[in-house]
């Protein structure tokens, strides 16, 4: 008896000691609607993950069909339906379409109207020349600069009419449109995180890029978010990479969604007051807890120079910035390079 | 209750729990000796699923014509891969830079396309990349 007591307990010894926390599982999903999901987590085992992840993705998914502003589905409101309404009637939508666009108007104010949902009109010119420029780029032309002006005049974002108590959006201008392009993946991100918590301890996920963290990884150590570098001929991959501990990291680039007219490329990120793509910087990267208002800092970073940009984020609360400028500098705030990984790479 | 005689130590009584140790020892060893595959590949999937693998030592020009519609072609050369053409509407895989550092890849979202670098340890990897 005590010779097999012996035996058994270093044994069982040895196992408990092999036996590791919970494991590392990821997957990587291509929605259909332009958007890559990777996700990362630690979970007993494959099974308790792939459900997890399963019900997240079908989270995911609804949010894509409710800020879509492209395709409308059967049975279901989304932005589509809220613009092709516009100047018509008030659309009944989903809660989480008013709490998108709520949160629109307050980036609005935030980025002292360099984030403006309410200007489709302006960015569907752009996208339409893009889309077909891509196509036959031979042919591609920029926006007629004409209808830009015109355009530009229906993007009051106080045309937006939110109505909390009757769950119904109505744009009072019918030129108007609503293009959700620079918060909805953040903000979306954010609120599937969310709920992600409640779920796994330690998590991280992407999100066509916009990543947002929960907890450390597995072996407690932080994530290491990297900064996609702009410059897509360079050697090195990525500009910087810091550690996060359930923040949130979201860049903006014009190396991603261009087309080119005339050798010269064109990028999706329009600035409001010129209508035409920004060119303040290559990239600018935003770390702060809520991956909804790092999306559309980002967004609001790319659209004023580096100064006003570092003014911005000085006024804000936990909000560390990272920006690439037009001659490949890289420039950051104190807060950003703190949480660098090893001090930093360089390019 | 065991009486105390029971209880006295005899040396062969490590036998065992020796044996167990150095059996463990033996496997961890192993596992970190044992040769990882370093050969360096392009995966590319669709939807999921794996519709060929690259190897990267090997320069490649393949054209792939997905069964749900869609082109996209896969080059590789000198150890890296890229996407040098596709008809999708965005060209976010066509505008991206070659890879060929394990666990980066190369989406073409509107197809459900990923190319993605395997083979050996990701050192020093970020655990994703903010882009």
């Amino acid at each position: 008896m005590k010779r097999l007591l012996c035996a058994v307990l270093p044994l069982l010894l040895l196992l408990v000691g092999c036996q590791k926390g919970p494991t590392r599982y990821s997957r990587t999903t291509v929605d259909t609607f332009d958007t890559v999901v990777q996700l990362i987590a630690y979970d007993v085992d494959e099974q308790s993950f792939a459900q997890k992840a399963d019900s997240l993705e079908a989270a995911w998914q609804e949010y894509d069909r409710l800020y879509d502003i492209y395709n409308e589905y059967e049975g279901l409101n989304n932005l589509c339906t809220v613009n092709r309404q516009a100047g018509i009637a008030p659309v009944k939508v989903d809660a989480r379409i008013l709490d998108l666009l709520a949160f629109g108007k307050e980036v609005y104010t935030l980025s002292g109207g360099k984030v403006n949902i309410a200007a489709g009109a302006v960015l569907k010119l752009w996208h339409d020349a893009r889309t077909a420029g891509l196509a036959s780029p031979a042919t591609a032309v920029l926006p007629d600069s004409a209808a830009l002006k015109e355009a530009a005049k229906h993007t009051d974002i106080e045309d937006m009419i939110l109505d909390r108590e009757a769950g119904t959006v109505y744009l009072k201008d019918a030129a108007m449109s609503l293009d959700v392009g620079a918060i909805a993946k953040g903000y979306a991100t954010e609120q599937i995180c969310r709920q992600a918590e409640t779920l796994w301890e330690s998590a991280a996920v992407s999100a066509g890029g916009n990543v947002r963290t929960i907890g450390v990884r597995g072996d407690g150590s932080p994530w290491q978010i990297a900064v996609e570098n702009p410059d897509q001929t360079a050697e090195q991959p990525t500009v910087a990479t810091v550690q996060l501990e359930g923040e949130s990291l979201v860049t903006s680039g014009d190396y991603q969604r261009y087309y080119t007219v005339g050798g010269v490329p064109y990028h999706h990120i329009i600035d409001p007051v010129t209508l035409a793509p920004a060119a303040y910087v290559h990239e600018t990267s935003v770390l702060c807890d809520d991956s909804g208002l790092a999306d559309a800092l980002s967004t609001a970073l790319f659209l004023m120079p580096v100064e006003d940009g570092k003014k911005l984020v000085d006024s804000l609360d936990g909000v560390e910035a990272l920006w690439v400028t037009m001659d490949h500098q890289i420039t950051m705030t104190d807060g950003f390079e703190s949480r660098l990984v090893g001090n930093g790479e360089t390019r | 209750m065991l009486s105390t005689d029971k209880l006295t130590f005899h040396i062969t009584d490590l036998l065992i729990p020796a044996v167990a140790v150095l059996l463990a020892g033996v496997l961890m060893v192993l596992s970190a000796v044992l040769p990882q595959p370093e050969r360096r590949e392009a995966m590319i999937t669709v939807d999921g699923e794996v519709i060929a693998v690259l190897p990267l030592e090997t320069d490649a020009d393949r054209l792939f014509e997905l069964s749900a519609g869609g082109v996209n072609r896969v080059v590789v050369t000198d150890g890296c891969v890229s996407v040098s053409e596709a008809d999708c509407a965005t060209q976010v895989c066509v505008h991206h830079r070659a890879i060929s550092r394990v666990g980066e890849s190369i989406v073409c979202a509107p197809h459900g396309l990923v190319v993605t670098v395997v083979g050996g340890e990701a050192a020093d990897a970020p655990d994703l990349i903010a882009r």
